[in-house]
């Protein structure tokens, strides 16, 4: 019997956290017990929930939990403040 | 870009939302046909294969889902992606039909995308297995 839509967004975020950034197609080849559409459904709700980040990356899109992202955001707000101290 | 030669048929009844989400995949490259519902959305399927189409779920006549079910008739392989306004308990109903993406109307433009992303990828390898197992049989 196949997981329910609720247990892949939890799937997503376990799987963010082990690797904490995942390309789209490597979420989908390491979840192999839930639909595409099941991913897909929580990767929307993840997203809208302001839990993950998604960016392109060439052809494909790279998912990043959100606390992951805001990090880098201040590292490079420190870095531009830096610059601008020099 | 992601869509680069590859064909989506948009299916909305709402003219402006239509416009809005194939002015988003044209930008990403993608070629698109718009249907203002599911009947001239059968229609365009009848005439061309698509690599995706992106529907609406509230629709005059057919809605997504039956959309689905009839367009499997025509092409099977096709990845067929609802977009809803909120019904979130249609959506396991949905995975059980087979749907390839069942997602909200107001998700951000990279969510849409990125599904695109592995929908056309899939089909590009399906087609590459066709023609493999082409080669194979002669």
């Amino acid at each position: 019997m196949r997981p329910r839509n609720a247990d892949a967004e939890k799937a997503v975020l376990n799987m963010l956290q082990r690797y904490e950034v995942l390309m789209m197609e490597d979420l989908i080849i390491g979840q192999p017990d839930f639909s595409y559409a099941q991913l897909f459904l929580a990767i929307d709700r993840l997203s809208r929930k302001n839990l993950i980040a998604l960016h392109r990356m060439g052809m494909s899109y790279q998912l990043r939990p959100m606390n992951q992202e805001r990090a880098l955001g201040q590292e490079q707000q420190h870095e531009e403040l830096v610059v601008h101290h020099r | 870009m992601i869509g680069y030669g590859k064909l989506v048929l948009v299916v909305d009844e709402v003219e402006s939302e239509r416009q809005e989400t194939a002015f988003l995949l044209k930008q990403a490259g993608f070629t698109v046909v718009q249907a203002c519902d599911g009947l001239e959305a059968l229609s365009e399927m009848q005439q061309q294969h698509f690599d995706a189409v992106v529907t609406d779920f509230q629709m005059p006549y057919l809605n997504g889902l039956e959309l689905l079910a009839e367009s499997r008739a025509i092409w099977a392989d096709i990845p067929v992606i609802i977009v809803s306004t909120a019904i979130w308990d249609m959506s396991e109903t949905a995975t059980a039909n087979g749907v390839f993406a069942w997602i909200l109307k107001s998700s951000s433009p990279g969510v849409l995308l990125s599904i695109l992303a592995i929908a056309v990828e899939q089909g590009v390898e399906r087609e590459s297995h066709h023609a493999m197992e082409q080669v194979g049989a002669h």
